[in-house]
């Protein structure tokens, strides 16, 4: 292997990848850019937790200390979770053409060279992961003059990290073995299968990563370690505990152990890389060879749209199933709620539950519906000149546009408040309350998003789909925040202060019927104003 | 004869840089009609102008007598449109993508059959037709694209490059099926770099120069209008944009 290989490779691929994330434009962008984030990170960690440290009466530090040893040992097993969990998220969502992968075909490079340097790349990208839980973790050690302790967990945690991206090398060339067997199987099968394992990653991933379950999983995982050491995933935790009861033989052996456990996975990774090499993107055949169908008026004409309004829809709907960077929207309710349940705890008093079931339903089916609104028009992409040299007029592309998020998210915006008062057993009323709020702000949802989204379009796919300028979602979400607060506000009053809105004679049917009421209007100005953006939108081409 | 395609003082900025000069073309219907000229010298463009896509900065534009910037939908109806890099949607297969665009024509249930099997037929598609168009080759790409722009039986064919990555069997399909075409009164006007090609097929020809119009006519008249009769209409070309001068860069480049 030849180092200066990997460190020019190295360098390649994190700028592909800060391409692909569109964060290479930015002046702090480049490598030196991020190492200077990724330093800030540390030092502002470590300032703040240092300053948190410092404020705690001493007679309160005794349970902190027995945690700060646990938390230097799991380091290194967390940030291999991940670096993992990372890696598969970049698998899904990056381009091919953009992993720079097919020079090892033509280019004196190898695959070990290649996948050493992919990974370490993908380590730097991500360090400010590190390097916070590192600056959190030396003011820890500081506190509770574990420093020896900190700098062993460092290095074990560096290492694992590039060891977690091994695990990602080994993943994408396991990807790429399934989607060569798709390739070769085909059907709508094979679509199916991979929209539900990006659904699974995604909800995994946010299950993983949300603070209260991660907190109780080291509540649990942490005093069994010692218990679990056959497992090469605790051996840098072992490690550690064996170096802070001054076993150092042990930390040794263990350290050595995971080591080789490292090169272990990156010969994997290699090997694997070797053997499923594919460059090119693979396609997927639907059905056999001439067996296809063409689309007849169905159900949506039934439903008054016309022939190119159905097609626009159908299309749509096929875009979000198909494409990876698009089914991710479709996980959007379950990523949502699954967290929000998980953490939702126990009450007894059923209207106790209002805010949380609230909550669920319209953040799972309104962030879904603007999600899916906003980005309507902009997943066409390049392709978008399809619309523009057809015979279609901004009605026209209007009524589909806003048809296809509306249908897809009706689905979750009764699905959800059904689910939630079946499994929270709320009253009818409450019940009620949830369903008309959810389909309201669902509608108001994809109605603001049609207005934003042609406004905001970012129709570049190189290096990456963005589909919406980072001003424009943030312009939705305060939208969507304000129009959602004033339409909701007799509901909300009702809930949150019951006896002053009582006083104002805001019963609950009042409430209710007040809300539907200003939701409406505000219906009716933003299905306006929504039109205008798409019509001066469609008056030219927007592209070069 | 009746005017396909009238063009009136076409100017057009991106900024700073004029794309187009105050161009005047009057195309004839029943022809197939060649636009020619170096990279960036405002042929795509001009056939933006001509579809809608692109609104000119001043000047007039019919096509079939309608205006395109104020009556789009009735211009797109009539006409079949080919980009130069025809960017289709990967996520649908051939046949999918070919039943959206004829049902944005809002073409016949039973003629979409009918027209999109023949095409692909013809194309030497068929087999292939259910496979998502991500695993497509270029060409076969441009095939489903040109045939995206017959299929609702347009009266005008702006196509760009349309040629661009046809293999010489599907190249030849097309060149025969555009004079066929012709027969039955279809206008195709296109662009290419291949000047053979414009040669072989076109009745007309314009050759377009940093905007402007440098020479129009039947390609006879431009080698006469350049004083080079006998030439080819490659010589013409390049005497006509100043690029003729390309021996000197090619002895340097072989040194």
């Amino acid at each position: 292997m030849r180092l200066k290989n990997v460190r020019i490779l190295g360098s390649i691929l994190l700028l592909s990848q800060l391409r692909v994330r569109g964060r290479a434009k930015q002046s702090w962008g480049g490598p030196r850019g991020l190492l200077a984030i990724h330093a800030a990170v540390f030092a502002g960690a470590f300032a703040l937790v240092s300053y948190v440290l410092g404020i705690i009466p001493a007679g309160e530090m005794a349970p902190l200390q027995q945690v700060s040893l646990q938390v230097l040992a799991l380091i290194p097993v967390v940030l291999l979770s991940f670096m993992i969990l990372y890696s598969i998220l970049f698998v899904i969502g990056e381009a091919t053409q953009y992993s720079s992968s097919e020079l090892i075909n033509y280019m004196p490079v190898t695959a070990a060279e290649y996948v050493l340097a992919s990974s370490l790349s993908t380590v730097f990208i991500s360090m400010y992961i590190l390097t916070g839980i590192l600056g959190i973790s030396l003011a820890l050690a500081m506190r509770f003059d574990l420093v020896w302790m900190w700098a062993a967990s460092s290095a074990l945690s560096a290492f694992f990290a590039v060891v977690g991206s091994f695990v990602g090398e080994i993943i994408r060339a396991l990807m790429n073995r399934v989607s060569s067997s798709f390739s070769k199987r085909g059907g709508r099968s094979a679509i199916v299968t991979r929209a539900v394992l990006i659904i699974v990653v995604l909800a995994v991933f946010q299950i993983f990563f949300n603070p209260n379950i991660m907190f109780r999983v080291l509540q649990a995982f942490a005093p069994q370690i010692y218990v679990l050491w056959f497992l090469p995933l605790v051996w840098p935790s072992v490690a550690i505990l064996n170096l802070s009861a001054g076993n150092f033989a042990g930390a040794a052996l263990f350290t050595v152990m995971t080591i080789a456990f490292g090169l272990v996975l990156m010969a994997c990774g290699v090997f694997l890389r070797s053997k499923y090499w594919m460059p090119l993107p693979v396609s997927i055949k639907i059905g056999s060879a001439g067996a296809g169908s063409y689309r007849r008026a169905g159900l949506l004409s039934r439903l008054g749209f016309t022939q190119a309004e159905s097609a626009i829809i159908s299309k749509d709907a096929r875009s979000l199933f198909r494409r990876k960077e698009m089914v991710r929207y479709l996980a959007l309710p379950i990523i949502i709620m699954i967290p929000m349940l998980l953490t939702s705890g126990s009450v007894d008093e059923p209207g106790a539950l209002l805010p949380t079931a609230l909550m669920i339903s319209l953040l799972g089916s309104s962030m879904f519906g603007l999600f899916l609104s906003i980005i309507s028009i902009a997943q066409e992409g390049r392709a978008i000149w399809n619309l523009y040299a057809s015979p279609l007029n901004a009605g026209t592309l209007f009524k589909a546009k806003i048809a296809a998020p509306l249908l897809i998210s009706s689905v979750p915006a009764l699905a959800l408040p059904a689910a939630v008062s079946l499994l929270f057993r709320l009253t009818p009323f409450i019940a009620a309350v949830i369903f008309s709020s959810s389909i309201l702000m669902t509608a108001i949802s994809v109605l603001i998003g049609s207005y934003i989204g042609p406004k905001y379009i970012d129709l570049e796919e190189k290096p990456r789909n963005n589909f919406i300028k980072g001003t424009g979602m943030l312009v939705a979400f305060l939208m969507e925040g304000a129009v959602g607060l004033v339409c909701l506000s007799p509901l909300v009053l009702y809930v949150v202060a019951r006896q002053l809105a009582l006083s104002i004679g805001l019963t609950s049917p009042v409430a209710l019927a007040a809300s539907v009421a200003v939701s409406a209007v505000f219906i009716v100005l933003l299905y306006r104003m929504a039109a205008g953006s798409v019509r001066t939108l469609f008056a030219e081409s927007p592209l070069e | 004869m009746p005017k396909a395609v009238e063009i009136t003082s076409i100017t057009k900025d991106f900024g700073s840089v004029r794309a187009l000069d105050g161009l005047d073309l009057s195309i004839e219907e029943g022809q197939i009609y060649g636009l020619l000229g170096p990279n960036g010298s405002g042929k795509s463009t001009l056939m933006k102008i001509m579809i809608g896509l692109v609104r000119p900065t001043s000047g007039s534009v019919r096509v079939c007598g309608e205006d395109p910037q104020a009556n789009p939908v009735a211009v797109r109806r009539i006409v079949g449109y080919v980009p130069e890099t025809p960017r289709l949607y990967d996520f649908l297969t051939a046949r999918e993508y070919l039943d959206f665009v004829a049902d944005l024509y809002s073409v016949p249930f039973e003629e979409k059959k009918a027209r999109i099997a023949q095409f692909l037929e013809a194309f030497e598609l068929k087999g292939r037709e259910d496979e998502m168009i991500s695993g497509y080759s270029q060409g076969m790409r441009q095939k489903v694209a040109i045939i995206g722009a017959l299929i609702h039986k347009p009266k005008i064919l702006i196509m760009d490059e349309p040629l661009n990555g046809l293999d010489p069997r599907s190249a030849k399909i097309a060149k025969d099926l555009l004079q066929e075409l012709t027969g039955e009164g279809v206008t195709t006007i296109f662009s290419t770099h291949v000047l053979e090609i414009a040669q072989a097929i076109c009745r007309r020809a314009a050759i377009l120069y940093k905007g402007a119009l440098l020479s129009e006519g039947n390609i006879d008249d431009l080698k006469r209008l350049a004083g080079m009769p006998g030439s080819s209409l490659e010589d013409v070309f390049l005497r006509l944009t100043g690029t003729d001068d390309v021996r000197a860069v090619v002895e340097e480049l072989a040194k």
